[in-house]
């Protein structure tokens, strides 16, 4: 008896899912008709936030309101999740809160080592902040804002310069600039501008490396819908069917792993110049 | 014309041959870190952030040559706007031929 219900449900969900997703085509495809605009399109125009001509490559028309949707929505979960907060948890959110922050301070600590517990709020920050921007993408009718070069490299220059703030921080400014220096002074006319060259490299690869694997996500995703819609098209009665299912998948893995290397990448180079000032003190 | 048809080489092959590579040293990634932990089960947890850090590295290339893709399929013609073009370049070989003869 036990295991007939548990059939039964399995069946049930992946047929509402299957359903689901097939609805879904319908409701995405209008805004890939009305040139990429998202269901917010009428807070751009009504607030006149300036939009991109249509045809303009890598610009999305509604960035703004789609970005700020996801900032309200994060704001309003955690602050609900943390107004009445009880020594023991009581409710099932404020727990799962509690995990999620804790698994993040865990592991963020393993990689920061001593200073772990004081920057992972940095680190922390910009994995939530980007997890929530990809996972907006596989709601149909909005788009990630991470799969605009806009947003990413933002994203990108401010995690760069937030490094550069900690490293000052904790170094001092004179062994900040040692550290751009290098190791034989004399070389410095020629490190120096290296360096710096570097540290304008590294935003610029955390950048584009989001704005690549979202980007492309997302255009595979729209494409495999509109072969869906063509296989539609051939049969005789219209039925939607929801090849682009396992992209929508692999869109949740891909959305978490690049949030995740984002985050991880920053912390790696929070690493490397808290550990070259220590080296600094022992030679 | 040639411009055109490197072009069109240079959009189709680039990010293939990036790609094969890539994969490649990826895989020779994951080996080493999947031999590491058939060694070493207890140390799967410490492996895991190096690797993943290590693998994102790689897929930065991959993405690079994914991002030039996209710049020059943005250089590429419509077709419409290529007929002509053909049609000129067909004319000339046309008469070039003519005049050999």
């Amino acid at each position: 008896m036990e295991i007939v219900r548990r059939i039964c449900r399995f069946v049930r969900i992946h047929i509402s899912l299957i359903v689901f997703s097939g609805l879904a085509m319908f409701i995405g495809l209008p805004t890939f008709a009305s040139g990429g605009r998202s269901w917010l399109s009428f807070i751009t125009d009504n607030l006149g936030i300036p939009t991109p001509p249509y045809g303009t490559q890598w610009e999305q028309p509604d960035l703004v309101s789609n970005t700020y949707i996801v900032v309200v929505f994060v704001a309003l979960l955690f602050f609900l999740g943390s107004r009445r907060l009880n020594r023991l948890p009581e409710t099932k959110f404020q727990m799962f809160l509690e995990m999620f922050i804790g698994n993040l301070v865990d592991f963020f600590s393993n990689v920061l080592g001593k200073h772990g517990q004081q920057y992972t709020w940095f680190v922390g920050s910009y994995f939530i902040f980007i997890l929530f921007l990809n996972y907006l993408g596989l709601i149909p009718g909005f788009q990630s804002p991470t799969a605009d070069l806009n947003t990413t490299l933002a994203l990108g220059l401010t995690a760069v310069i937030g490094v550069n703030i900690i490293s000052i921080k904790e170094n001092g400014l004179v062994n900040h600039i040692k550290h751009f220096i290098g190791e034989p002074a004399w070389l410095a006319p020629l490190m120096f501008p290296l360096h710096a060259i570097g540290e304008v490299a590294r935003a610029a690869s955390l950048a584009l490396r989001l704005f690549g694997n979202i980007f492309g996500e997302e255009t595979v995703i729209i494409n495999i819908t509109l072969l869906g819609v063509g296989l539609m098209a051939l049969l005789p009665f219209p039925l939607p069917i929801p090849v682009q299912l396992p992209m929508l998948f692999f869109g949740l893995l891909g959305g978490f792993l690049q949030a995740f290397v984002f985050s991880l990448l920053t912390s790696v180079y929070i690493v490397t110049f808290l550990d070259h000032g220590d080296d600094h003190g022992h030679h | 014309m040639i411009y055109l048809a490197v072009l069109a080489f240079g959009v189709t092959l680039g990010l293939p041959i990036a790609v094969i590579f890539a994969s490649t040293a990826q895989g020779k990634a994951v080996t080493a870190a999947m031999e590491g932990i058939a060694r070493q089960p207890e140390s799967a947890s410490s492996m895991f952030g190096p690797m993943i850090v290590g693998l994102a590295l790689i897929e930065a290339m991959v993405i690079y040559a994914l991002v030039m893709f996209f710049v020059m399929l943005s250089k590429l013609p419509e077709p419409s706007t290529l007929k002509p073009l053909i049609e000129a370049e067909a004319n000339s070989a046309q008469v070039r031929t003519q005049a050999n003869h």
